[in-house]
């Protein structure tokens, strides 16, 4: 049997959690001495990516891993293949939180549910990145197997060197809270700031950075801009899109990791902070209480006065603060490197022998 | 935690501070050519009103040096942008005139749509006594 593993999905780039997926997996695969290739409609500059048009023949032994999390036409085409077919759920943001913000994205995430929809029956196994992704496929009628297996993170790649300018630069004895992520309307970078002009008025030292580019959400952007212009806050920094080791520096740099977002169907985000060693506060919405688990501060509502009480107990309370952390290195050992992959390796082998 | 904090005074002091924060939802909005379309028709065209007069001047703010080079390039380029985007406004203008009155007729012809499919019905019964 010559059979090839396709990956396949709209768009790989650099440092973007579904192609980061896609790259660790591409090494499981390769580890497990089968031929895989990854293909994709937009391709980024040097990544061992091909072309999706460059598909020659995709023969019924062939096996398409599909990673889905957006609008395109491949979820239109996708069932016409022959050979067997798993889809790798990512979640796609709701587009009505894009509608008063981009035309283009709310068209492009309305496109993606079509396809989510569409595609119900094309597979013969689905793998979502958590039970909140799982239940939503549920939702639009999958009947396949579905099974929970967290993103496939290399822990390794953390452990380069990060921006020694901006770790130098915000290790003033500031209380530093980050915030990683797209500046994205799902994310609700306005409640973060909230939260944030709450802790400021009992620590005026103390400063917010967001972290994450704001491309194709400038009218968003504007807003929050606006908001923190409103609240007199100078001390809220949009980092706007950074590198890698940039984005090492800020984990490296902040003493809380505070997540406000509404809609998430994993949150890397959260797992990295776990590594960086930084508490985490968290509004329980989405996959996050799933990524977080009995770990973090969860925050059962929407309230920045909450949020600001947790940092600040968790910046003044050494007791508190050692607990959580304690409790995020344990959860983050359940999305260690090799456990995922071998969770990942194992589903792969079984679907290929048909159990 | 450390005893001199008395964090029951803190906390009713950001409660105090967090009444009158003011509400995201008050921000206005600013739109462009990628903000998405009021699904209402008269929503639109009232947007399309409020943003119809466009203007190339921009606020420049900074460093001294960044603000006098980026006020030499506006004077450079002036000569360029404006005429276009007056040529730009000409055309809001003729373009907001036309959908408004587009949308009037359509508006009245609703009506009359409504009134004669009444009438219509109105005559039916009348014919067959239903």
């Amino acid at each position: 049997m010559n059979m090839k593993i396709i990956q396949l999905l709209p768009t790989v780039s650099y440092g973007d959690a579904v192609s980061n997926d896609a790259l660790a997996l591409d090494k499981v695969i390769k580890s497990m001495g089968l031929d895989t290739e990854i293909y994709a409609e937009t391709v980024g500059k040097n990544l061992p990516v091909k072309n999706v048009r460059t598909i020659k023949k995709i023969s019924p032994d062939d096996i398409i891993i599909y990673h889905m999390s957006t609008g395109t036409d491949i979820n239109f085409s996708l069932n016409r293949t022959v050979c067997r077919k798993i889809m790798v759920y990512h979640n796609i943001t709701p587009p009505d939180f894009f509608r008063p913000y981009s035309r283009e994205l709310f068209a492009l995430t309305s496109y993606g549910y079509m396809g989510l929809e569409h595609m119900n029956r094309t597979f013969d196994l689905c793998l979502a990145d958590s039970e909140y992704n799982k239940s939503q496929l549920i939702e639009y009628g999958y009947r396949c197997p579905i099974k929970v297996r967290p993103v496939l993170i290399p822990f390794r790649d953390y452990r380069e060197a990060p921006n020694q300018y901006i770790i130098n630069k915000y290790s003033d004895g500031w209380v530093n809270i980050i915030f990683v992520g797209r500046i994205a309307p799902n994310k609700k970078q306005e409640d973060v700031i909230k939260a944030f002009y709450c802790y400021k008025k009992i620590n005026p030292k103390s400063r917010l950075i967001l972290v994450g580019s704001w491309t194709g959400t400038e009218n968003y952007y504007n807003r929050l801009k606006k908001y923190t212009e409103i609240l007199g806050l100078d001390d809220v920094i949009f980092t706007g899109h950074v590198t890698f080791d940039e984005i090492l520096a800020y984990y490296r740099a902040a003493d809380i990791f505070l997540c406000m977002s509404q809609h998430e169907g994993f949150c890397v985000p959260l797992v990295e902070a776990m590594f960086f060693g930084v508490p985490i506060v968290a509004l329980d919405a989405g996959a996050v209480g799933g990524t977080l688990g009995e770990s973090g501060v969860l925050l059962p509502e929407n309230n920045p006065v909450y949020a600001a009480e947790n940092i600040f107990r968790i910046m003044n309370d050494n007791d508190l603060r050692k607990d959580i952390l304690e409790k995020q290195k344990k959860r983050l050992s359940d999305f260690s490197y090799r456990k995922t992959g071998n969770l990942f390796r194992k589903i792969l082998t079984d679907f290929i022998n048909g159990e | 935690m450390n005893n001199s904090i008395n964090i029951t005074e803190i906390m009713s002091g950001i409660k105090l501070a967090a009444k009158d924060i003011p509400d995201f939802e008050d921000v206005p909005y600013t739109r462009n050519a990628g903000s998405a379309v009021p699904e209402n028709p008269d929503d639109a065209i009232s947007e399309m009103r409020s943003y119809c007069y466009i203007h190339s001047y921009r606020q420049i703010h900074g460093k001294k040096i960044k603000v006098f080079l980026k006020k030499a390039v506006r004077k450079i380029i002036k000569f360029y942008t404006e005429p276009i985007v007056d040529e730009q406004n000409d055309f809001n203008a003729s373009a907001e005139a036309a959908v408004t009155s587009l949308r009037n007729t359509q508006k009245k012809l609703i009506k009359r749509i409504e009134k004669l499919e009444a009438e219509n019905n109105r005559l039916i019964k009348d014919l067959y006594g239903e």
